[in-house]
């Protein structure tokens, strides 16, 4: 129960790509999706399913804070922003994502 | 913080969820917004942005579970199951937690009761260098093995003891005061100056015993009770007798006195009390009047024996040229009392903890045995749970959530019960005449004591059950194959436990039967009165209104109580039967005898026949009789062995008496004690002191007591009036402690029969539940249904029999002990064990009825049916 909520991503890059995306500046949950998505070249589209529990789990851990605010279009939405402690957790996420990532191509180039 | 934040969720639970769906729908508003940019129609886009969304209540759900603390959530949901199951079967529950709540009672009550006598030390300091200093009469079958110590006496040992760096004395003594207004008797303390210093007991406020001006202390509580602890005490005066005394100071919080049942409110240096109260002079310079207790404190290096030794010394060489009444037979001896009492306090503990925690086991195998045949018959039920998923894990922990659950209800309702005891228990006491203060309290290690017992006993009634309960064997489980059972065969340990019960249920009643009878015995001796005249008693204590002892004239108090209506006769005197004390000792000379000591007392003109002592020769005293005396049968007998004494003269204290009559050997302390001789002198009509008045009345004299007791204030307002009470009374009160017994010994064999009916109960049902399908076949095959009752009933028979036979083999030898000793006592003793018997087979057959009675409620079509 809940321990796999994103099927598509390897655990824990969801949280890393909503951290990254917080870095710009605050966000509200469907911005965050349209930008994964929009920079990824529309190859990650973030179902809502997963946004939201990852959304609680960096709320829980205090790498985010929410506040209502208003959107562009002048609806009400909940803007996420980055603490300093996300900014940490997003740092020591990425290093150890490289060297996944860094591994893997040397798995796969080897002759 | 993680942690935080979920108590925070769980706090805001509420809040959290409707901010998340408002967010949540916000979001396919803004995607609904773009998609109607890039050129979609409303409908178009709503439908659209819904099912890119997809399932709210999922997402909800998981981020939800994002923040749970999820053994806290699966605990609540443990409990709230629990609790259904409970409400499902009510009568298992009421069954466990009875048989629990007999454990808790006495384990909460007795544990609470040593946790305050034998646990909580005497604040004393260093308690090893404190010893007590008495002498040993070291003859074979002396009376009193051991005596206490006079004040000459103390005062002698006090100067020449070198092994002590000081020695303490102290001696209980009632007094009167007067707080707030309004008269109270109080336990004192009369104590040697250096007392608090001895003990090491701290003083806060105050000083101990400053010299510029009579002045005592009090016992914190006193403080607390009566003053509310207010802090400007110091110096205020307490008259005690009228006089006036300064409060000097508070003692340590915990410090009642050396003695923690007999607890003092007071503590009055003993020379002022000498100066202030010069009566009582004569009486503690008698160096055969030993009443105090004294304390050492040891010098460094310095064993108990060696104050032994030189106490021995000063016996030998000091005490006795000095002492008028020579007793060469005294030896010293001192030993840390206080210490050792402690360390006695811990092992008496320990063992009353082991045998609570016996009892506790007991109780849990009962309850064990009980959930057990629960879980067979829940078999189907947790086989689903099994088959949906559930962990084994996950049901030994509902399985445990469900015995806490019942240990916690049992421990509540110990708890309450308990303490309704603890506050019934001063109330059982015979009313004394002056009031102990004993809090009974349930404190700090009294909880912890609760708690882990809840735990405990929750684990070991629980586990078991637990495990057994939950094996995995879905296929077995969902058909119920009566051929596998989580119950196998018996277990062994459960029998020998209910045959232990049985015969500890049998040796109790049985004991409490003997008690009873012993009581009866005693009933047969004469007491020396007639119990059951109507006739009214009531002592007074005449103070004046600020508790100032006064002289009191009782003839206008007879004739005040004589106008009362109906009253017959009235008299006076000092000596009551049974009243629990001996009184006093004279010295009796007769020609060609040497002098020695017997029991004197006083009675007013015609006191002894109206309370109905019969005299056996002569007559009761009368106004005139200044110089004539009464003695009992037993002195008339050593004076002259016809008995025949009246008009003889005697010699008592000095002075010359005649015996005037002759009454029959009445008790003086109680019934037990061996009579001695007597020798009762004229209460003069004006004296000092207490005095106790009888009416004799017609027809009921318990209505008169309070008319009594009245009269008597009413003549000397101010007085204090003790005991008022009517001569059967008197009696009765006189066997509280075979009574109490009996009642104890009565209550401890229902607890265990209690606790053995359960047991069989658990044992029996559990059978039934195991053979249920094989009755059924058998029924269906044409049994009778009283056959199949049988098979039920079987196993209780014979464990309630295995039970008597060896409750029986203790009992039995027990009864020979006391036949043998105790003549006209086998009829009894067959009476007792015969009605014990019958009382555990009752109780037993009881026990084992409800679940022999379903078998006439098995169905053999429907339980063959369900396969």
């Amino acid at each position: 129960m809940g321990k796999n909520n994103t099927p598509d991503f390897l655990p824990g890059t969801l949280e890393m790509l909503i951290l990254r995306t917080l870095s710009f500046g605050p966000q509200h949950g469907y911005g965050i999706a349209q930008h994964i998505q929009q920079v990824s070249r529309d190859a990650l589209k973030i179902g809502e399913g997963s946004l939201y529990p990852a959304l609680q789990r960096l709320l829980l851990n205090d790498y985010v804070v929410a506040e209502w605010g208003a959107s562009e279009n002048n609806r009400r939405a909940r803007f996420y922003r980055i603490t300093a402690a996300g900014r940490r957790q997003l740092a020591q996420e990425k290093r150890s994502f490289d060297s996944l990532i860094a591994a893997i191509a040397r798995v796969m180039e080897a002759t | 913080m993680k942690l935080w934040n979920r108590l925070h969720h769980l706090v805001r639970r509420r809040s959290m969820e409707r901010e998340l769906k408002e967010e949540m729908s916000a979001h396919s508003a803004l995607a609904e917004d773009r998609l109607r940019r890039d050129g979609m129609n409303s409908e178009q886009a709503h439908s659209a942005a819904s099912r890119a969304f997809g399932n709210t209540t999922l997402a909800l759900e998981d981020s939800r579970n994002a923040w749970a603390i999820r053994w806290l959530d699966e605990l609540l949901q443990d409990c709230r199951f629990a609790l259904r199951k409970m409400r499902r079967a009510p009568g298992t529950v009421v069954l466990a937690v009875l048989s629990l709540v007999v454990a808790f009672v006495p384990s909460v009550t007795l544990f609470s009761a040593m946790d305050r006598i034998l646990l909580t030390p005497i604040p004393v300091s260093a308690p090893d260098e404190i010893v007590r200093v008495m002498f040993r009469d070291a003859r074979p079958n002396a009376d009193h093995p051991f005596e206490l110590v006079s004040y000459p006496e103390f005062r002698d040992l006090r100067r020449s003891l070198s092994s002590v760096s000081g020695l303490a004395y102290q001696q209980q003594q009632g007094v009167i005061t007067a707080l707030n207004g309004q008269r109270e008797l109080l336990w004192a303390q009369l104590v040697s100056d250096n007392y608090f210093d001895v003990l090491g007991v701290t003083i806060q406020p105050g000083i101990a015993f400053s010299q510029d001006r009579p002045n005592l202390i009090i016992s914190h509580g006193l403080w607390m009770r009566e003053f509310g602890g207010r802090s400007d005490i110091l110096g205020q005066i307490l008259p005690i007798f009228g006089q006036r005394f300064a409060i000097g100071g508070v003692a340590a919080p915990d410090f009642v006195g050396t003695d923690k049942l007999l607890t003092a409110d007071l503590w009055i240096p003993v020379e002022t009390w000498l100066q202030l109260e010069p009566q009582y002079r004569t009486m503690m310079e008698r160096r055969d009047d030993r009443e105090g207790i004294i304390w050492g404190r040891l010098r460094a290096g310095v064993q108990p024996e060696q104050v032994s030794a030189e106490v021995n010394g000063v016996v030998k060489g000091e005490l006795s040229p000095n002492s008028p009444v020579l007793d060469r037979n005294l030896t010293g001896f001192a030993y840390a009392e206080l210490a050792e009492r402690e360390r006695g306090g811990k092992v008496i503990t320990a063992i009353g903890v082991f045998i609570l925690a016996v009892l506790l086991a007991v109780a849990c195998a009962n309850v064990a045995g009980i959930l057990l045949a629960q879980a067979e018959e829940r078999r189907q039920e947790t086989a689903i749970r099994q088959a949906l998923g559930a962990t084994r894990a996950r049901l030994i922990r509902a399985s445990l959530v469900e015995s806490i659950m019942l240990s916690l209800f049992a421990a509540a309702i110990g708890l309450a019960c308990a303490r309704t005891l603890m506050n019934l228990l001063p109330g059982l006491l015979p009313a004394l005449p002056i009031p102990i203060h004993f809090e009974f309290s349930i404190g700090p290690d009294v909880w912890l004591y609760v708690i882990s017992l809840v735990c405990v006993s929750a684990l070991f009634f629980g586990l078991i059950p637990a495990w057994r309960g939950s094996r995995p064997d879905l296929l077995t489980g969902l058909r119920r194959d009566f051929a596998v059972s989580i119950l196998h065969a018996h277990i062994p340990i459960r029998s020998i436990l209910i045959v232990a019960q049985v015969a500890a249920a049998e040796v109790l009643l049985f004991s409490a039967g003997l008690i009873f009878s012993s009581l009866s015995t005693l009933r047969q001796v004469d007491p020396g009165f007639d119990p059951s005249r109507p006739v009214a008693i009531a002592t007074l204590v005449p103070t004046t209104e600020e508790g100032v002892p006064i002289q009191i004239d009782c003839e206008p108090i007879l004739e005040r109580l004589a106008r009362i209506v109906g009253v017959r006769r009235v008299a006076y005197g000092w000596s009551v039967p049974l009243s629990g004390s001996i009184g006093y000792t004279v010295r009796l000379e007769t020609p060609g005898q040497e002098p020695r000591e017997i029991l004197g007392g006083r009675a007013g003109p015609a006191f002894f026949s109206t309370l109905g002592v019969p005299f056996l020769a002569g007559r009761d005293l009368q106004d005139s009789d200044r110089q004539a005396v009464l003695v009992n049968a037993t002195l008339a007998r050593q004076l002259d062995p016809s008995g025949r004494v009246i008009g003889r003269e005697i010699r008592l204290d000095g002075a010359i008496r005649q015996i005037v009559g002759v009454f029959h050997d009445a008790a003086s302390g109680s019934v037990r004690d061996p009579v001695r001789p007597r020798a009762i002198s004229l209460q003069p009509s004006r004296s000092a002191g207490e005095i106790t008045f009888a009416i004799e009345v017609p027809g009921d004299p318990a209505a008169y007591v309070a008319l009594l007791s009245s009269g008597l204030v009413a003549a000397h307002p101010g007085s204090t009036v003790m005991n008022s009470k009517t001569l059967r009374q008197l009696y009765e009160d006189s066997f509280f402690a075979e009574r109490t017994a009996t009642k104890a010994f009565y209550g401890l064999g229902l607890l265990s029969l209690l606790l053995t009916a359960t047991g069989l109960y658990g044992i029996s049902t559990a059978l039934f539940a195991r053979r249920s399908k094989e009755f059924a076949i058998r029924l269906a095959l044409g049994a009778a249904p009283y056959q199949i009752m049988g098979l039920v009933l079987r196993g209780a028979v014979i464990l309630t029999a295995g039970g008597l036979v060896l409750g029986l083999a203790i009992a039995i030898p027990i009864a020979d002990l006391i036949t043998s000793k105790v003549s006209g006592f086998s009829a009894w003793s067959m009476t007792a064990l015969g009605l014990s018997c019958a009382i555990v087979i009752t109780a037993a057959m009881a026990a084992a009825a409800h679940p022999v009675h379903r078998v006439l409620r098995i169905q053999p079509n429907d339980v063959l049916r369900s396969e």
